[in-house]
């Protein structure tokens, strides 16, 4: 068996996982989420920026019409409270997909009650309480996760089981159906409470901070670390190469970790301090924009191949907007074992060079304010913040990735010459 | 009248695909509308479809779908890689007739 045929074989024998990951419920209630919150997050990144403008003009002409206190809130509410999104809609949207007939919204407001009880209320000076941001953001955004599977199991749990208090016929319908809804809101409020107690008593004194420490912050160094970031980016390609969108497939496994690390930075924008992170979501998505394959559209229209001309023609609109379907399935580069390496590991390629010139202060870090898909190559990193982040994307797509394409293209480029010159001979 | 629906990861490619499945479906007189949109665009779509057509990359996703519209006269496809990458528009076109008289 030759090496190509031993990859498909593997392929073909772990497909059925993949289909699994690419239809788990809880996996897509997290994309569906994520993608939910972008609304408020991206009303976040505009006070960010405007906050952290650049032009000190602008940023002083800002200050004077008394916006800065303004933009501040709403950046604390908005990123800052990033995890009371996140636990409203993943309740809905998991309950969405568990129960197919309900819609889930009074699911989400149960467990956004269930994300309140569990943090603690701190009190203002000179009387009256008032909710600590400290857990509404970035912090809280694995607890609220955890908050929200625990509500939605709990009332799908009452659905299943058609658990329902037994009345005296006497009672009309009506009644008896408003107490059954209500079951599961008291059952959810009193795993809570009880939740609240026992972490009370403990040395972390709320569920947030337990699971802060133990899961989220291990999970986050572990995931969005350099070597983690090498191996997801491989992988998503591996799953491309196999003619699946791999970044759909490995983002609801990244994506919270990375978003988190990004709100950490565009906190850290707004108060004017250094920003903490390298590896965000957006530095993921600035340095993998379109997988590299401009390079490859670019070799591709001054080809000696006809075929790869046409191709070309074809997939550059698109390429210029990020947009690789046309040449990944078209060329295509999906089973094909002529641009594995340079379709697999580019992106890495990319990834450590723009880590590396980041770490030694080339680049600038990314402000954490994410990319809108879709925008042209250079626009697109625009939300990166700084000048130089525009100019790598440039560099990286428009220098770096046709020279890593070359010596892959030329190879398959004189086959394909070869073939057409004998299709010609055989026509004439 | 018949409805079809284009689905892809993002929705952007098959908006690209879409528009050119479109005026093949005019050329042809075809009596019917495509709507392109993004995965996550189509779990809360509710009018009726016809015709479910998937991008290559959600290749995942054709069984799930498959099933799950089994017997409800909603036909599910997906589109050949060939056909998406290169955007043969009538191609595509004409597996939406077959699909449409099985």
């Amino acid at each position: 068996m030759s090496v190509q045929d031993k990859m498909t074989s593997f392929f073909d024998k772990l497909a059925p996982t993949i289909n699994k990951l690419g239809n788990n419920v809880y996996l897509r209630s997290i994309s569906n989420t994520m993608m939910g919150t972008i609304g408020p997050l991206m009303v976040g990144s505009v006070a960010v920026l405007l906050l952290a403008f650049p032009i000190d003009a602008v940023k002083n002409a800002i200050a004077a019409i008394g916006l800065t206190p303004i933009l501040a809130a709403v950046n604390s509410i908005t990123i800052g409270g990033l995890a009371l999104y996140v636990v409203f809609l993943m309740a809905k949207n998991l309950v969405g997909m568990l129960l197919p007939n309900e819609d889930g919204t009074l699911i989400g407001a149960l467990a956004l009650m269930s994300f309140l009880i569990i943090t603690p209320l701190g009190a203002l000076e000179g009387g009256g309480n008032a909710i600590p941001t400290q857990w509404l953001g970035a912090s809280g955004v694995f607890s609220a996760f955890i908050v929200a599977i625990i509500s939605a199991k709990i009332y799908e749990f009452f659905v299943k089981k058609h658990i329902t208090i037994k009345m005296p016929d006497s009672v009309p319908s009506v009644v008896t159906k408003s107490f059954d809804s209500l079951l599961p809101a008291f059952a959810i409020g009193f795993v809570f409470i009880v939740i609240r107690l026992i972490f009370q008593s403990t040395s972390f004194g709320s569920m947030h901070q337990f699971i802060y420490s133990l899961i989220q912050t291990p999970l986050q160094g572990l995931g969005t670390s350099l070597p983690a970031t090498l191996v997801f980016g491989t992988v998503a390609q591996l799953l491309w190469f196999f003619g699946i969108h791999g970044t759909n497939v490995i983002n609801p496994l990244v994506q919270p970790l990375r978003l988190a690390l990004d709100a950490e930075n565009m906190a850290a924008l707004a108060a004017g301090e250094a920003l903490p992170h390298i590896i965000g979501n957006a530095f993921w998505s600035i340095n993998t924009w379109g997988a590299t394959t401009l390079g490859l559209i670019f070799l591709m229209l001054r080809s000696k191949s006809k075929q790869y001309r046409e191709m070309g023609k074809i997939a550059l609109v698109p390429g210029l907007l990020g947009i690789t379907e046309p040449l990944v399935f078209g060329l295509p580069l999906v089973f094909n074992f002529s641009f594995f390496f340079p379709y697999i590991f580019n992106n890495v390629i990319i990834i450590l060079l723009s880590y590396f010139l980041t770490a030694i202060g080339v680049i600038a870090r990314c402000s954490g304010v994410q990319c809108i898909f879709g925008l042209p190559l250079g626009f697109h990193a625009m939300v990166g913040g700084h000048w130089t982040i525009v100019v790598w994307q440039l560099i990286s797509q428009l220098v770096i990735s046709p020279i890593l394409w070359y010596p892959w293209f030329k190879m398959a480029e004189k086959k394909k010459v070869q073939e057409e010159s004998e299709a010609e001979q055989l026509v004439a | 009248m018949k409805h079809i629906v284009l689905i892809c990861a993002g929705g952007f490619s098959a908006n690209i695909m879409g528009s050119l499945i479109r005026k093949t479906m005019v050329s042809h007189n075809f009596d019917g509308d495509l709507k392109a949109m993004s995965e996550w665009n189509f779990q809360s779509y509710k009018d009726p479809v016809d015709v479910i057509l998937l991008g290559p990359q959600l290749s995942f996703m054709y069984e799930k779908m498959k099933e799950k519209y089994e017997g409800t006269g909603t036909k599910v496809g997906m589109i050949a890689m060939s056909d998406y990458g290169k955007m043969d528009a009538e191609h595509v076109f004409e597996s939406i007739l077959e699909m449409l008289n099985k």
